[in-house]
């Protein structure tokens, strides 16, 4: 027998739980082992030790503070139970607490950062104007009565689509590069005519990308088709 | 064994029908081996008598979800184990932001082991012995992961059976097996350098 097979069944032995052949052939091993010999003193010692621990004595008057204790529950919650805050509630808020956190510090570098080479494909525009388009953020597009639907001008823009807040009077107009992920058509349609002659562009269905027109201070448009 | 299954499921039922004393039977009957069991696992008496009181308040809390295909003693040790689990996890992550009570070096260069194990050989008191010793084992079983700590403490020490164990720890009997043989392997390195004059002093016997 091979010593990683005995101390495989050392704590078997120890239990008195091995078929008798396997123990005789353990004790043979032991006899001729001193390694696996002295292991085995090892184990027996430890087990002796822990079984002499001194024992300590349990709390004076135990069950006098658990019967205060008990009716202290008693009287306070009644005798329906105890109002018990649902398991790992705490961990559950520290983690949505967390993710918030997370998110309000990692939203500015997902959001509204546009795709640097459609920049470069637009056509090309003064550099003073890209200057100050790049300094302010742009009035916002006449849009006016072409407005599909009035109420836009408030602030509610509760009934409109989502994508319609990118665009409210109370955000402002977007920024450029502005990126408005799974815009709606009729989104488009009212870019479209809120700004007239200005152009869209739009890479349906996912993501539509503004930019400010560099020639008239106003919101720039170009409608793409893909 | 079984007639104490016996009794412990009585008192349950008694306890159920309106009977308040019945569970402070279950208090006498298992307070001492509770408190010892937390105090092994902890290493702090404080404590353990706290988390003691705990222990009966949640079985008293809990004893309507209790089933009686289980032993009532593997229940409520399930319950010490988990709250003692809870007190090493935490106190672990209390040493690691700094807020624990840590040792200090100078209290173990005044006071070396090797020292108190010298003296054992000597000591006509058996008792003072195994208490020396023991101090030993329980610093050692406060350094073992909380996993191994729990299967040691409930064999070696609580004289559970593997079957109670792995009920105990919902785990199965292999891996009972397993963790005692980790626990044992780990405790006996961490002892050896005392190993062999308590051993000449328990084989004297």
């Amino acid at each position: 027998m091979k010593c990683r097979t005995t101390n495989n069944h050392l704590q078997d032995y120890l239990d008195h739980t091995l078929p008798a052949a396997l123990k005789e052939e353990l004790e043979c091993h032991f006899a001729m082992c001193p390694a696996c010999r002295e292991k085995l003193n090892q184990w027996k010692w430890l087990g002796e030790a822990a079984r002499r621990m001194p024992l300590v004595d349990p709390q004076p008057g135990l069950e006098i503070i658990l019967r205060r204790r008990l009716r202290q529950v008693d009287v306070s919650l009644g005798s329906r139970g105890w109002f018990r805050i649902p398991k790992y509630a705490y961990q559950a808020v520290a983690v949505g607490l967390l993710g918030m956190a997370i998110g309000a510090l990692l939203f500015p570098f997902f959001w509204p950062a546009g795709p640097r080479e459609e920049v470069a494909s637009q056509p090309a525009v003064h550099q003073e104007d890209k200057n100050s388009a790049q300094l302010s953020r742009p009035p916002l597009p006449p849009l006016g009565s072409e407005r599909p639907d009035a109420s836009m001008e408030g602030t509610s823009v509760a009934n409109h689509p989502p994508s319609a807040l990118y665009y409210s009077p109370r955000i402002g107009a977007p920024l450029p590069g502005t990126i408005i992920s799974n815009p709606e058509r009729e989104f488009v349609e009212y870019l479209l005519k809120g700004t007239g002659q200005d152009e869209i562009t739009v890479r349906m269905p996912k993501t539509i990308y503004i930019r400010p027109s560099m020639e008239t201070d106003q919101a720039y448009f170009r409608y793409i088709s893909h | 064994m079984a007639l104490m299954q016996e009794n412990d499921n009585q008192w349950v039922e008694q306890y159920l029908a309106g009977d308040e004393d019945a569970f402070f039977r279950m208090v006498a009957k298992y307070k001492k081996p509770i408190t010892n069991y937390i105090y092994r696992m902890i290493g702090d008496y404080d404590q353990a008598l706290d988390l003691t009181q705990e222990t009966f308040l949640r079985v008293f809390r809990n004893i309507r979800t209790y089933r009686a295909d289980y032993q009532f003693s593997t229940w409520i040790y399930r319950i010490a184990s988990n709250l003692a689990i809870d007190e090493i996890r935490w106190r672990r992550r209390r040493n690691i932001f700094g807020f624990g009570k840590k040792k200090r070096v100078e209290d173990e260069e005044e006071k070396p082991r090797e020292e108190l194990i010298v003296d054992t050989r000597s000591l006509p008191d058996q008792k003072c012995m195994d208490s020396q010793i023991g101090g030993l084992l329980l610093d050692a079983i406060q350094s073992l992961p909380a996993v191994y700590r729990t299967v040691f403490v409930l064999k070696e020490m609580e004289d559970l059976d593997y079957e109670q164990i792995s009920q105990t720890l919902d785990c199965s009997l292999g891996t009972v097996k397993s963790r005692l043989h980790r626990a044992k392997n780990l405790l006996q390195k961490k002892l050896a350098p005392y190993y062999g004059t308590n051993y000449e002093m328990s084989n004297d016997e």
